[in-house]
């Protein structure tokens, strides 16, 4: 029999998914530890997770350079003393700092983990914050920033937020260099004393997980002695001005943010607007990628992102086009999401796009570190692990008549800001 | 330890196939043995752009990555000097659409116009947003004809020069593809949940009917010994602090130095405990970051050690600062403890990398491209095996200072 080429081989649709629920256990400081099991290498990930991002800083910076400046040194230990050691166990440190939470990741072998963690458990009691690392800290900061302050879709993002939330909303503000030059070294030790304890930690471990490391786990200290201050209350001051024009004297393409305001994953309409995002811009697939991109040639790349934060969120579509290019494109993004809100979504696309969800959701639970990130989202918006199971659900139910309804109801493009920075 | 089996189709299609049951999934990784090394000199950017136009349909199947999304897949590619490589992932039940997909375009694409004339566009789209819209983006289409003056890796993936990818003719698309894509000139890894048996199976299934085709190996010029240090300034208003990029030509990456060369880079600067950054950057505050890497290339590569300078730093302070402590690496020998520091993270960083199926697919392809699929296994040996004698020998054989081409950018007021 001559072999077909035209005809596609059969294939199934994904019926299930294996999403492991953690295995809760908590330290004797009163910390909540969250176990994945799984993996064949003998490796292992650790996030602390504190409440300790800029939500609670009153200064600009403060917590992003606390979580950074954690691991340059300890009451016991010089920044290169404790960098050296954990280099020498194999291990890999990350430190990240969103408004809502500060993390930091530990990834090691299993064999040398009692030590890492015994490590991280110093810097997390007791870091010393040292002045002459302040500086270090704070120079290459603002170097970055300035290098960062030259790219079209750096200041078009930071505008976007800051016209979204207010300059001085944790989800609109951000920082310049001189913020970073003018922390003291006096105001992150007393952030890191208020926020860096047993209150409000939480712990996901993931890898390859032993009775002994379990048992260590269970008898880790945290400090535990200061309250945490109670969150300041945000004001949203929303720019009344809908479109900005940042004007770039040497940009040779011009970027594009456009969106708005939207909700977090709490929400009942997140699940299937996951869907409708991924339609429009979420995936290589999508209508924005194969008009802009693949049918005129406009741009290397155009999508769309629903982002959740924890009681908030936005919505947006962000490309890069040639300057002249530009009205075009703006006029492509809105007739696009005027499609989704007149005329159903072909069938066969949504085929597409409903199994194109579900394959990458079965990618993003393959294996514990990619389970744990999972895990963390429940955790941050306390939601039960058949949030999972209802995600599954509603994608494979969810039709072309709820799309438009949600289309209608969420992407009024009379509120939308519209923010380009590129050549005047 | 990454197990794995190894067999040749006929028509000389080599593939590899790796046995993971605790994923859903199945990826599908094909290595072609063709990179920016094989461009002509007047037509650079070809193997780059030619990757974009896999993906523009093929002879029997009209659009590549709907049916792939349709069976849950997901897909993406990438260029380098050297090789360009295609991967897919699918659940692994439906990899057998990924086997249909992949075969056909391996047999033939369909040679659109409208495919080049697009695709085309976005190349030249992504030739802006990367390389020139960026500060200091434009670094390898300056330091790579600086390092090296015969040898085809002078310049980027991405083409010297957006002219080149503006010519290109549907002629010589398909001269490319008739000179490159054949099974012959192909490794496949196929990794997951998936026997063996089934992977034979629809190897022959799929691939065994293509017919394998002459490939001209064009014997590449050396690159010869460098013999005094070359220097390029620029200055441009673009870049907010000035920038240093040091070039020193280094060995391939089928070279035996080559592990020792890796090593010495991250005794420069992998980690927070690594030389620059404790010493330029914390003590002498030449520079607010640094790094070094050896680029990996198959023949003859760069070490490079790249910086931005501080303010109020001159960019002769700053080098003469990175000269001393490559001048210490040859001619102290480094300390058991600082040695084995370096190999501790080289023995994490190919753990953590056998996480994902997708890894080691990819990295059992390009083992085999570099001559021994088992290289996967026995790497960390070799790595292991590195003395600080050797770091030394290295570091005297190539930081040099007549070895090195350095560029130096210089901020400009607008």
């Amino acid at each position: 029999m001559t072999l077909n080429r035209k005809i596609a081989p059969e294939f199934g649709s994904i019926t299930e998914f294996a999403f492991l629920p953690a295995d809760i256990s908590t330290t004797r400081s009163g910390v909540p530890c969250y176990f994945i099991n799984g993996g064949n290498e003998d490796v292992i990930k650790i996030d602390f997770i504190f409440d300790a991002g800029s939500k609670r800083q009153d200064k600009t910076c403060l917590a992003t350079a606390t979580n950074s400046l954690l691991m340059e040194g300890t009451m016991k230990h010089s920044a290169l003393e404790l960098s050296d050691k954990l280099d020498s166990l194999g291990a890999f440190v990350q430190n990240s700092c969103s408004a809502d939470d500060a993390v930091i990741s530990l990834y090691s072998l299993n064999k040398h983990v009692i030590k890492c963690l015994e490590l991280i458990s110093e810097v997390i009691n007791e870091a010393s914050i040292p002045e002459k690392e302040l500086y270090t800290y704070t120079n290459t900061q603002a170097s970055r920033l300035r290098i960062n302050q030259k790219k079209t879709d750096y200041l078009c993002k930071r505008a976007f937020h800051s016209a979204l939330f207010g300059a001085n909303h944790p989800y609109g503000r951000s920082a310049n260099p001189e913020d970073y030059l003018n922390l003291h070294r006096k105001e992150i030790q007393t952030f890191f004393e208020e926020n860096y304890s047993a209150v409000g930690l939480k712990i996901i471990c993931s890898g390859k997980i032993t009775e002994e490391i379990r048992r260590y786990f269970n008898q880790l200290y945290f400090r535990n002695e200061r309250a945490q201050k109670k969150l300041p209350y945000f004001y949203l001051n929303p720019d009344s001005r809908k479109k900005h024009f940042i004007p770039h004297s040497e940009s040779i393409q011009s970027s594009i943010r456009i969106g708005k305001r939207m909700f977090d994953r709490t929400h009942e309409d997140y699940r299937p607007m996951q869907l409708l995002n991924l339609i429009l811009g979420g995936y290589f697939g999508s209508r924005l990628m194969k008009n802009i991109r693949e049918e005129k040639g406009l741009t290397y790349g155009i999508f769309s992102s629903l982002e959740s934060f924890r009681g908030d969120g936005v919505f947006y579509v962000a490309t890069d086009v040639n300057n002249d290019s530009r009205t075009s494109a703006v006029n492509e993004i809105y007739n696009e999401i005027e499609r989704l809100k007149q005329e159903p979504i072909p069938k066969k696309e949504l085929e597409i796009a409903k199994n194109y969800f579900l394959g990458a959701f079965l990618r993003g639970l393959d294996g514990a570190f990619l389970q744990s990130e999972k895990t963390k989202i429940l955790i941050d918006h306390n939601l039960k692990k058949e949030y999972y199971l209802g995600l599954f659900k509603i994608i494979k139910d969810v039709d072309s008549e709820n799309l438009i309804y949600l289309a209608n109801k969420h992407l009024d493009v009379e509120n939308f800001y519209e923010i380009i920075c590129g050549l005047q | 330890m990454i197990h794995f089996s190894e067999f040749t189709l006929n028509n000389g299609l080599k593939v590899i196939h790796h046995r993971d049951e605790s994923t859903p999934l199945v990826v599908m990784n094909i290595l072609y043995k063709v990179g920016a090394r094989n461009e002509a000199p007047n037509k650079t950017g070809f193997a780059h752009l030619f990757e974009h136009l896999m993906f523009g349909g093929s002879i029997n199947i009209p659009e590549y990555d709907r049916p792939l999304q349709l069976a849950g897949g997901e897909n993406n590619a990438f260029t380098n000097n050297d090789i360009t490589n295609y991967y897919l992932t699918l659940p692994a039940q439906n990899i057998e659409t990924g086997f249909w997909l992949e075969s056909d375009r391996m047999l033939s694409l369909a040679f659109s116009n409208d495919s080049l004339e697009i695709q085309r566009s976005v190349v030249i789209e992504e030739f802006k947003q990367r390389y020139l819209n960026q500060p200091y983006g434009d670094v390898w289409l300056k330091l790579r004809p600086l390092a090296y003056k015969v040898h085809p890796y002078r310049w980027p993936t991405i083409g010297k020069e957006i002219a080149h990818i503006e010519n290109a003719t549907l002629n010589d698309v398909k001269a490319f593809f008739k000179n490159h894509y054949c099974p012959n000139n192909a490794i496949m890894c196929v990794a997951g949940n998936i026997t063996l048996e089934r992977v034979k199976k629809l190897s022959e299934k799929w691939f065994g009917p293509i017919p394998p085709q002459p490939v001209k190996l064009i014997e590449l010029p050396a690159e010869p010994a460098q013999e005094k240090e070359r220097k390029k300034t620029v200055s441009s208003s673009k870049v907010p602090a000035d920038a240093l990029y040091m070039a020193f030509h280094s060995p391939g990456r089928r070279d035996s130095e080559y592990y020792a060369a890796d090593l010495l880079t991250d005794i420069l600067s992998r980690g927070r405990s690594s030389r620059l950054l404790n010493s330029l950057v914390k003590e002498q505050k030449l520079f607010s970051e640094i790094g070094a890497y050896i680029t990996g290339d198959v023949d003859p590569g760069l070490i490079v050690i790249e910086g931005k300078v501080n303010q109020g730093v001159s960019s002769k302070n700053a080098k003469m600062g990175i000269r001393r402590e490559l001048n210490k690496l040859m001619s102290e020998l480094v300390s058991e403890n600082e040695l084995n520091k370096v190999k501790t993270k080289v023995e994490s960083t190919i753990v953590f990398g056998e996480m994902g199926i997708l890894n080691k697919g990819m990295a059992l392809c390009y083992a085999t491209f570099l001559g021994n699929t088992n290289l996967v296994n026995e790497e960390l040996d070799l790595y292991q095996n590195v003395s600080s004698a050797d770091i030394k020998q290295t570091a005297i054989d190539f930081l040099d200072e007549t070895n090195c081409s350095t560029l130096n950018y210089l901020t400009e007021k607008a």
